[in-house]
């Protein structure tokens, strides 16, 4: 990569350039074909860099460059590519073929009815796809062209790739004037030229920044952990990519998870569930095989260093987390034994609640509303934080408290590591419902009310 | 322990709960538009771009339906794809490879997300993914072989979201289906344990949930533990007038509830009505017509295939006689596949040519098109139907 003035990047094939430099409206360069010193002149965007370069004959590795003018009846016509790249997206590309014609010379017309991915078209590089032959020059072999547009004016054809080219990789573009009949009457040679994308910038690696729950102990029907990594990560196949191993028997549990993927918008945070039809009671799988966790077994949950995050660079190390499988929990929580402290007005001191067990990481961050219940009751914003393995709950208020009554607002989809929520458990056994709970339907939208006081400090210490 | 799980597997119910029900309006036949139009309301025209493609299946007139996962919303696309027949000539070999080289990427960087066929015209359309840099692509298919990059800058659609408040978000749509008189999706959410159905009329609006409905889905196993269970993939159809939907757990039997009778905070028991055998997981399902005979196929991927294999792969098919769905209350013993058998009970078949099908849609009443694996690699070729 050359630098050319601020805000200007400029690519080459360095092989082939002999010199490079930039004014203030003209990108000069001499390039060197193999044989024969070629120079010319591009006009350099405001907006998009120039990089160019495989112009004329520099790029043509069938000689074309060095071949003698083609007789024709009607026009002597030459081309050349012009690659431009986006100055802050250099994976953002346009292939430009330019014909040069010695007399009027309608394009469209020449090109209608061709199938333009034979004419002209950009291949992905790989080591597997080049061959070298006597030449040096390197060809694609049978690699299928990239998707994408085609715009032909009198003069030129457009290419823009459909996807953003890949980082540090380097492709082919491929000019084939034999895919257009009424070319050959002006004898134009192939012409093919290398293009490498920058790498970027030096690539730190991806991290799991956190997995939940915390704690080292899980019950032994445990449902999910959430993965939240430092940056968005590869969607796809990703079950690959975990294992369960089984430190008291020292096996790998066998599938362990739930192949649906879960993600948050952003591609940051994956929700890992074990299979369901393990952990459920009943259920065949249970039956047959059992279920992911056995009480009392230590256990190891590992995230493979091969995993790529949407850059396509990799966690490079594993990470694990070790627990132990407790009893099973079929309990639901209980708010009732939740211990709410009360703020005190004209402070931001934190609203904690001490919960009885710990709850899903997640919900405690979306499931809990703290509102006003007199005057105007409206919902309080703040900052919501969780710690001591997710059973304590804390919200700070982004103003001061103020007098009055408040109320924590629980909803009841809440959940434990065993799926149970605030409605039900997360298995109900139906042999033991009454005949009046069997026609009822439960509810997953409704929310179990906290109510706390707020109070001046004065109002505080007279009580 | 093998008569246990036949006790145990036996019964299975689907529960449907509904929260908010709403009376799906019909399109009023004096403002019923020609074609695909009359689908879709506030259809908007370019750069549709898609965050979590998905599942997607095709309604009528060429519309393209296809879940997109971020933010959960039902994308229809009008394709404007009525043309003349698309049939695929010759199987296209390792096809995932040449995707994910059309989409720039080196082999192993793409996948394949889904595939759906245009009953229109028998063009396949397939739903793909560059890894890196988490590009969605949607592709297709000529009868030549040739992949084409339909054009979403450019593409007429309409974005329906689906329901998203502070509760019960969903992460993922299992599936979508065009069913007569509105489109149907089912969604998994992401944080609590819980499923949904989304059932949403038609006219298909443009940025407006509009009068979606969405339920809850339970799951019984050995008429004892009833739980939540997730819909993984399913089929509408019909039966005496009315509307029904055969669903897939991830692990459990097929089962059907009918979705014209959801009344407000009704709850609605589907009925099991064949037990593939455990550890199976139903993919793809459609239903085809042969000599008068209406047969839902289906192929699954078994949990413990090297343990008790029903084929040389872990992905198999059968199809099943319709009838067996006539069941009219719960069904305490589906019926059962015989295992040991390639055929039984009558009217429950594997289908030979379903074994490495990873994906299978319907082609027509006689052909289906198959998306195979072919020892890690995925042939897209078109089979016949028994």
């Amino acid at each position: 990569m050359i630098i050319g003035k601020p805000g200007l990047f400029l690519l080459s094939d360095t092989k082939r350039m002999s010199s490079l430099f930039a004014n203030r409206e003209n990108l000069c360069f001499a390039a060197m074909s193999p044989w024969i010193p070629r120079f010319c002149t591009i006009k350099v965007s405001s907006v998009a860099a120039v990089i160019l370069l495989a112009a004329m004959g520099c790029s043509d590795s069938t000689d074309s460059a060095n071949a003698p003018p083609k007789k024709t009846t009607q026009s002597e016509v030459s081309c050349h590519f012009v690659i431009e790249a986006d100055v802050a997206l250099p994976e953002r590309i346009k292939v430009i073929l330019y014909f040069k014609a010695t007399s009027p010379f309608d394009l469209r017309e020449l090109l209608d009815s061709v199938d333009m991915e034979e004419l002209l078209s950009l291949h992905l590089v790989e080591a597997a796809s080049v061959r070298v032959d006597v030449t040096t020059e390197e060809k694609p072999v049978d690699t299928p062209p990239i998707f994408g547009k085609y715009f032909v004016e009198q003069s030129r054809v457009v290419f823009t790739p459909a996807f953003p080219l890949l980082a540090g990789e380097t492709y082919f573009v491929r000019f084939q004037p034999s895919a257009a009949q009424r070319l050959s009457l002006y004898k134009l040679e192939p012409i093919t030229t290398r293009h490498s994308v920058p790498g970027g910038p030096i690539a730190t690696r991806p991290t799991l920044a956190s997995i939940f729950p915390s704690a080292s102990v899980l019950p032994a029907n445990h449902l999910k952990f959430y993965l939240n990594f430092s940056e968005p990560m590869q969607r796809g196949d990703i079950f690959q990519y975990f294992s369960l191993f089984d430190l008291t028997t020292s096996q790998t549990v066998p599938r362990p998870f739930r192949h649906t993927e879960l993600w948050s918008n952003d591609n940051r945070r994956l929700t890992l569930w074990f299979h369901p039809g393990r952990q459920k009671t009943g259920v065949n799988l249970n039956v047959e095989i059992g279920p992911v966790l056995q009480s009392d077994h230590e256990y190891r949950l590992i995230v493979s260093g091969d995993w790529q995050s949407d850059r396509g660079k990799e966690l490079g190390k594993d990470f694990a987390k070790k627990f132990r499988a407790g009893r099973k929990d079929a309990v639901q929580p209980n708010p009732k034994a939740w211990k709410l402290n009360s703020p005190t007005a004209t402070t931001r001191d934190p609203l904690l609640c001490q919960l009885d067990e710990t709850l899903d990481w997640a919900l405690l961050h979306s499931g809990f509303i703290v509102e006003r219940i007199d005057g105007d009751g409206i919902r309080v914003s703040g900052n919501i934080e969780v710690s001591e393995n997710e059973t304590k709950w804390s919200f700070t208020p982004d103003s001061a408290w103020t007098a009055g009554k408040y109320r924590l607002s629980v909803q009841n989809i809440i959940e434990d590591l065993a799926g149970n929520n605030l409605s039900e458990p997360f298995e109900v056994d139906v042999s033991k419902r009454s005949s009046s709970d069997a026609n009822s339907t439960s509810q997953d939208d409704g929310s179990t009310h906290l109510e706390f006081t707020v109070l001046h400090a004065l109002s505080r210490e007279s009580d | 322990m093998k008569a246990t799980c036949r006790i145990f597997a036996a019964v299975c119910a689907l529960t449907l709960v509904a929260g908010l029900i709403v009376q799906e309006k019909p399109i009023d036949a004096a403002t019923k538009k020609p074609g695909v139009k009359q689908y879709l309301a506030n259809t908007q025209t370019g750069n549709l771009t898609f965050k979590g493609m998905g599942r997607m299946s095709f309604g009528p007139d060429g519309l393209l339906l296809i879940a997109d996962a971020s933010p959960a919303s039902v994308v229809a696309i009008d394709t404007g794809d009525v043309g003349p027949a698309e049939k695929l000539a010759d199987p296209i070999r390792n096809i995932e490879e040449l995707v994910a080289k059309r989409l720039g990427a080196k082999a192993g960087g793409a996948r394949i997300i889904d595939l759906a066929v245009n009953p229109k015209n028998g063009r396949i359309y397939l739903s793909a993914h560059r890894k890196q840099g988490n590009q969605f692509a949607l592709l297709t298919v000529g009868s030549d072989g040739k992949l084409a990059n339909f054009d979403l800058e450019s593409a007429k659609y309409v974005r329906v979201p689906m329901p998203d408040g502070e509760k019960s978000k969903v992460g993922q749509i299992t599936d979508v289906e065009f069913a007569k008189d509105r489109v149907v999706a089912t969604g998994q959410c992401n944080e609590e344990f819980n499923s949904k159905i989304f059932s949403i009329p038609l006219p298909l609006t443009h940025g407006k949930p509009g009068k979606i409905f969405s339920a809850k889905t339970y799951h019984v196993a050995h008429g004892r533990w009833e739980t939540k269970a997730p819909i993984r993939s399913f089929v509408p159809y019909e039966e005496d007038g009315k509307s029904y939907i055969v669903g897939a757990f991830a692990c459990t039997p097929i089962a059907k509830f009918p979705i014209d009778d959801v009344q407000p905070d009704a709850k609605i028991t589907g009925t099991s009505v064949v037990e593939l055998g455990s550890g199976n997981m139903p993919l793809d399902m459609f239903i085809y017509e042969k000599d008068g005979v209406k047969w839902l196929v289906t192929n699954t991927d078994r949990f413990h295939h090297k343990r008790r294999p029903v084929g040389p792969s872990q992905w198999w098919g059968c199809r099943v006689r319709m009838d067996y769905l006539g069941a009219k209350d719960v069904n305490e013993k589906a019926v059962r596949r015989i295992f040991k058998k390639r055929k039984g009970p009558d009217g429950i078949e594997v289908i030979e040519a379903l074994f490495g099908a990873k994906q299978v849609a319907k082609l027509s009443d006689s052909e289906m098109v198959v998306l195979r694996d072919n020892n890690g690699k995925l042939d897209l070729e078109v089979a016949a139907l028994p």
